[in-house]
């Protein structure tokens, strides 16, 4: 399929914000499994899993996304899964060697969605007190950069199994990160490997101009919250301008919009359900790949799908959405072979010494 | 818990690690990749098929360097020890997972988090291997920077425990607060209480102040005891510590690192040890390896030779090292094989069986945390070939218990929730 005709799709696999509380027992990987097998049989680009350092607002259990998507990364073989990570409460290096681990277990589907902390409410789970809403966008910033620099601290063929020599690594090929900044002194190198995307795509909610700031500096793809195709136009605009402005190197971020759904064959059933939130979708599946045709032409790159109820919406999506988009034209008939930078368009990038 | 009928014999505990090191015979045709994640599957689901209690992974938050250079000679290069735990079991349904995790440079809420996320993932299978980081470079690599001083991580790990154990206990529901000066914490759990209340909890780390963590909070002791006498005197010295604590000795096993090297008979059991032992210690490795310990450069020598006298001073490791070496007329080589190498069980299969089983029955150990020296297919031949003796002998499992925790796969005393020790 052209990849200029096709939008990309996501899921987040936790539903939408203020949706279908979480049980209060982590479901069993069972559902979990079920539940990605369904959107990887739907064919989409990739499931988020969302995450953080407190338990749900409305109650009910979290288990730690990057554990969960470990387990969901063996079970599946084509979908990218991207777990939610916190740098300002969590360690970079650790963070760097378990996104690197999750795309090694799925031969190169791993991403990973940072989010700032800003909630203060997590502060106390840190064992430190990060700053001011301003100094974790720059922290989570920097943490990124080490993320980056640490997966580029080996080189991929850094393992030579040389037996004429003895040597299991080329040690010219592994290079300390030596980062030194406001809020990370990191040295490295990195005790895992390059991982098979070499640098997994990092997403980022943009939510304002601090966010905006993060994703432009180190995100792959940015998540925006959009109440229309107009607005969605008027905040790619903005990222355009930051990005150009940022003098960012690589290529451009993709763009895709959060957008909460509820779907049934009858409209009023979906009306009934309306989740709240920018964007929200509420009717057919059929209505909805007519609406993404608006979104795709406000110049995303692809939408993020914020079911309402996981166990309803998704099949909705996967067995009403796809085909209609297919039948338009506008969505990949099959698997296609490859990683999830592959898959959004992404080249793979070379280690970069002192990225 | 499966109680064992009367007149059963003593069970033997048995886990299997996956080795990253300088002794993995890396050149070895069947040697396949220490990093994807077809290697961990395939080890795992061996020691699944041998009906292992539990597979461990170490950890290390450094690459090692000697004199300032990157150490070129080990088999480096580890994933993430929880996150790979994690999706191992999707793909296991009954052996314990068991991820290294240091308590210096983790924070309790996030790891607790990952162990509570990987035993409800996994059914009741989780463990947690707790380390200090001998490292003293470690450091460079976290927030925390500046290493701790060894009584200082002991005391930050009891800290550690004890928070960590509150917050599984608390689940989602009860909110902890912990002050301490280590560890200050603040915070509700996002997770109930998984399948087996705690999760296991290995302690790994031979010094009095290591001994003295695992007699109040370890289910398992990972020692180096691996020669019977020496494990008989450990582990009895370890059980008497719990009895004095009011512990029941039964609920702290001790396990002993431990290596094979099997053979169609005595004799070819200690040929291919000694073919085994060569390709672990080449001369690189061993010039290297005793340069390391010797604290000098011994590149340009003969690893033939006998080693020169260590700088340190006497009774040092090395010292020690180098009188052995002078008594027994050892080449550099010889000395390094000798004294770093640990193939614990050398024999046949049935006699290799019969010693593990021996030196259960007679108190030298609980079971063994068995190494190979090939990645991935290092436990084929233990559990094609050892496996069914031990079964035959009734001291290991033929088949899993369904549905059981590997707490009760191991035969713990229970432990509730919240309840420290």
């Amino acid at each position: 399929m052209d990849v200029g005709t096709s939008l990309h799709l996501a899921v987040a696999l936790d539903g939408a914000p203020g949706g279908e509380p979480p049980p209060a027992v982590p479901a069993p990987a069972a559902v979990w499994a079920d539940r990605a097998a369904e959107a990887e049989r739907g064919l989409l680009d990739l499931l988020t899993l969302d995450d953080a350092h407190a338990p749900p607002p409305g109650g009910g259990a979290r288990p730690e996304a990057v554990q969960l998507a470990a387990a969901l990364g063996a079970l599946t073989r084509w979908i990218g899964i991207v777990p939610t990570v916190t740098p300002t409460h969590s360690e970079p290096f650790h963070l760097s060697t378990a996104v690197a681990t999750l795309d090694f277990v799925t031969t190169g589907r791993a991403g990973c969605l940072v989010r700032a902390g800003l909630d203060r409410a997590e502060d106390g789970t840190a064992g430190r007190t990060p700053g001011s809403a301003e100094e974790r966008l720059a922290e989570t910033t920097e943490a990124v950069e080490v993320i980056r620099a640490l997966w580029d601290s080996w080189d991929d063929d850094a393992e030579i199994r040389d037996t004429a020599r003895g040597l299991f690594l080329d040690r010219t090929r592994i290079r300390p990160v030596a980062h030194r900044g406001p809020h990370l002194t990191v040295r490295g190198p990195s005790v895992t490997p390059r991982p098979p995307q070499g640098q997994p795509p990092v997403l980022a909610a943009v939510r304002d101009e601090g966010t905006r700031r993060l994703a432009v500096r180190g995100a792959d793809l940015a998540l925006l919250d959009a109440a229309d195709p107009d607005d969605a136009r008027a905040q790619a605009a903005l990222l355009r301008a930051a990005e150009a402005a940022a003098g960012r190197p690589g290529p451009p971020l993709l763009i895709f919009a959060d957008l909460p759904v509820a779907l049934d064959g009858d409209p009023r059933r979906a009306a009934a359900r309306r989740p709240a939130g920018p964007g929200a979708f509420a009717g057919t599946p059929e209505a909805l790949a007519a609406a993404l045709a608006h979104w795709q032409a406000a110049g995303l790159d692809g939408v993020r799908l914020l079911p309402a109820s996981v166990d309803r919406d998704l099949p909705a999506v996967t067995r009403g959405v796809v085909p209609a988009l297919q039948a338009r034209g506008a969505f990949r008939r099959r698997q296609e072979a490859g990683t999830l930078r592959a898959r959004l368009g992404l080249p793979r990038p070379a280690a970069r010494p002192g990225r | 818990m499966p109680v064992p009928p009367p007149g059963a014999r003593r069970q033997v505990l048995l886990a299997a690690t996956f080795p990253h090191s300088v002794w993995v015979v890396w050149d070895d045709p069947r040697s396949g990749s220490q990093i994807d994640f077809a290697s961990f599957r395939h080890a795992v689901r061996t020691a699944e098929r041998g009906r292992f209690d539990f597979f461990l992974i170490a950890e290390t938050l450094r690459l090692r360097e000697h004199a300032g250079r990157l150490d070129d000679l080990e088999v480096a290069g580890r994933p993430h020890s929880p996150t790979v735990m994690s999706a191992l079991a999707a793909v296991t349904r009954h052996i314990g997972l068991v991820p290294t995790m240091s308590s210096t440079y983790n924070e309790p809420y996030e790891l607790a988090r990952q162990i509570a996320t990987l035993d409800h993932l996994s059914a009741g299978r989780a463990g947690w291997n707790i380390v200090t980081t001998a490292d003293p470079e470690a450091g460079v690599n976290f927030r925390r920077g500046a290493h701790l001083a060894h009584a200082d991580r002991y005391a930050r790990a009891e800290e550690f425990v004890r928070a960590a154990t509150a917050l599984w206990a608390g689940g989602t529901t009860t909110p902890q607060r912990h002050r301490g000066t280590h560890i200050d914490l603040e915070g509700t759990f996002t997770l109930p209480p998984g399948p087996q209340g705690r999760p296991v909890l290995v302690q790994a780390g031979d010094s009095a102040d290591g001994q003295a963590f695992a007699v109040r909070h370890a289910d398992i002791v990972f020692s180096l005891h691996d020669r019977p006498a020496e494990g008989r005197r450990f582990r009895t010295a370890i059980r008497a510590r719990a009895r004095a604590l009011g512990r029941d000795p039964d609920s702290l096993k001790v396990m002993p690192g431990a290596g094979f090297v099997l053979g169609d008979t005595a004799g070819d059991a200690a040929e291919r040890s000694r073919d085994v032992a060569l390709r672990q210690v080449t001369p690189v490795v061993a010039l290297t390896r005793i340069g390391q310990l010797w604290g000098a450069d011994l590149s340009g020598r003969d690893p033939d030779d006998p080693p020169p006298p260590p700088a340190g001073p006497p009774g040092s490791p090395a010292a020690a090292m180098y009188d052995r070496a002078v008594a027994e007329g050892l080449s550099i080589r010889e000395l390094a094989i000798r004294s770093l190498l640990r193939h614990t069980f050398t024999g046949t299969p049935a006699e290799v069986a019969a010693r593990i089983d021996e030196n259960v029955r007679t108190g030298a150990a609980d079971g063994y945390i068995l190494a190979g020296h090939l990645n991935p297919v290092g436990f084929d031949e233990f559990t094609d070939r050892v496996v069914p003796h031990l079964q035959e002998r009734g001291v290991l499992r033929t088949a899993y218990t369904e549905g059981a925790t590997l707490r009760e796969n191991l035969g713990l005393t229970t432990r509730r929730p919240g309840v420290a020790r």
